[in-house]
């Protein structure tokens, strides 16, 4: 793999990379820096890329795995439970920031993945070091217990 | 799913701390580049001196050449075998008829790999007391080189002795088994008193390999193989082909040669591998390792493969499904497996395979075949490699 598309990678999706690892980090500071690191990795590791899957898939894996490590040294824990400043949705978005809070940290990364990175299911699983079929059970239990909760919180 | 829509999920996740900057990305590569070869070298400093005495008592060659076979990771400044990769033209695995002996395993023939590349290279493993061999019971991966000339000779001569057997020449699978079997297919059944109860040989066909595989005579009419039993003229082929593949030394003319002396194989790449039973997520098995050894593979790409484990799990000793097995390969660099290999050096060795290949186990099963394990095994230069040292 060449560096040059890395580099196209980095700069097309610097910004969903950074902030889906914040959802893993709880800090955005921190989540730069591991998106930092990772790809500085992926940069060093490229000539171990097989192109089996898709490059970006790859690299989501090593980013997701940057973000843990970074939570495993600080012990962080992921706030998604305050309300953010009003942006004319913030009742329903604190609804949903507070649910997808309680969600299994897999089940919430395959769900920002796959509706905020747009990755297909392939890629969701080789991010997170899963098979596909399980991608698929993970997302559908996300979805049953954002369901379950977003009812149960409306009511 | 109306819950979740892409705007929802932009307007909650956190905004990014910051604007890329790739040249800070590229600094610290760099500079992670520069800590791991300060690793590299702190850990090589133990074995300069000998390769610098060994380098001076040879007239300044500046090559680490080993000559024993050994197990595991190679010494720490070996040198590797060159080039990094070869095109195959002709593979032997099976038990080898020339090297039987009766005190050998109740008189059965040692099992042996050999490897030949078009770039000269023979490269082979036999089990037994080898001379240059890495222990008492196997040899290692060791290496020999051919002449233009001597590659030929055994090429023309391997092919022209299977046209004996060219009806039952099968081709190759793209993704051959890399277990001893069995196959099914055409086979070559070959009397008791043959001396090999079986294997195969592979020989290019065009842009293609075709086998030859033999079995004992009493796998015929079992259900996995269909074939003709061996005429004299066959065997007596068989037994030139085993001869010319695994013991060149002693068939081949001295011309032949262009480097007749037995040496270590020494690979660029390792596979390293972990076996589980039943088949468990790869954030799990990395959870089951030493830190050190997690971070070198987290982010390696990795092969899965899964498959039936098939054993004797009651009196009657018929063979079963058991249950499943997942396999998680990695290639990684000689250098990145010593990493991971000096993380977990630990751990217990599996004992079944101790003088075969560097297997550890990482993790117990209610059964035996259910233990989770981690194997450090080499590259050919094919871009094969055997498991746990190959079949036993």
């Amino acid at each position: 793999m060449r560096l040059d598309e890395l580099e196209a990678l980095y700069r097309s999706r610097f910004d969903t990379f950074a902030r889906v690892a914040a959802s893993v980090t709880g800090d955005s500071e921190r989540a730069r820096d591991a998106v930092q690191e990772a790809f500085a990795t992926a940069v060093r590791k490229r000539r171990s890329f097989q192109g089996s899957g898709p490059l970006e898939a790859w690299v989501w894996r090593i980013v997701l795995n940057a973000a843990r490590s970074d939570v495993r040294r600080n012990a962080a824990q992921v706030a998604y439970d305050a309300p953010t400043a009003s942006n004319g949705h913030p009742e329903t978005d604190a609804e949903l920031r507070a649910v997808l809070a309680r969600l299994p940290e897999r089940q919430r990364t395959a769900v920002f993945l796959r509706y905020y990175a747009d990755l297909d299911y392939a890629s969701i699983g080789e991010a997170l070091g899963i098979r596909t079929g399980t991608v698929a059970a993970t997302l559908n239990a996300a979805h049953a217990a954002l369901r379950t909760q977003l009812e149960e919180a409306r009511t | 799913m109306s819950e979740i829509e892409r705007a929802s999920l932009e307007r909650i996740l956190p905004t990014a701390g910051g604007s890329a900057d790739w040249n800070d990305v590229i600094g610290r590569a760099r500079s992670s580049q520069r800590r791991h070869r300060r690793r590299l070298v702190a850990f090589a400093a133990t074995t300069l001196v000998v390769v610098v005495g060994a380098a001076s008592a040879i007239g300044g060659v500046r090559t680490f050449l080993l000559d024993r076979g050994f197990i595991g990771l190679p010494p720490v400044g070996a040198t590797p075998s060159a080039p990094e990769s070869g095109e195959l033209v002709l593979r032997w695995w099976g038990a080898s008829a020339t090297h039987r002996r009766q005190h050998w395993r109740g008189g059965l023939a040692p099992y042996v790999g050999a490897w030949v590349y078009a770039d000269g290279r023979m490269i082979w493993w036999r089990d037994g007391q080898v001379p240059a061999g890495a222990n008492g019971l196997t040899s290692g991966y060791l290496e020999q080189r051919l002449t233009p000339e001597g590659l030929e000779l055994l090429r023309s001569e391997v092919v022209g002795l299977l046209d004996h057997t060219r009806a039952l020449l099968e081709p190759v699978p793209a993704d051959p088994d890399p277990s001893p079997g069995p196959y099914g297919g055409l086979t070559l059944f070959v009397p008791e008193d043959y001396g090999s109860n079986w294997g195969e040989v592979w020989v290019p066909d065009g842009e293609r390999f075709v086998r030859l595989q033999w079995r004992h005579i009493d796998a015929m009419g079992g259900p996995s193989f269909e074939g003709t039993i061996a005429t004299p003229k066959q065997l007596s082929a068989l037994r030139r082909v085993d001869a010319l593949l695994t013991d060149p030394t002693s068939v081949l003319p001295p011309s032949a040669w262009a480097v007749r002396e037995v040496r270590a194989y020494v690979p660029s790449h390792y596979a390293v591998c972990i076996d589980t039973s039943p088949p468990k997520d790869a954030a799990y098995l990395l959870s089951l390792l030493p830190a050190q050894a997690a971070d070198v593979l987290r982010d390696e790409s990795r092969t899965r493969v899964e498959s039936d484990v098939v054993t004797n799990t009651r009196d009657d000793e018929r063979m079963r499904v058991a249950g499943r097995w997942a396999t998680y390969c990695s290639k990684l660099t000689t250098e990145e497996a010593r990493e991971v290999a000096d993380a977990v050096s630990g751990l217990e060795r599996h004992k079944g395979f101790r003088s075969y290949s560097l297997v550890y186990r990482l993790a117990e099963g209610a059964h035996d075949w259910e233990a989770t394990t981690i194997s450090f095994d080499p590259y050919l230069p094919d871009g094969q490699f055997m498991k746990w040292g190959g079949p036993r």
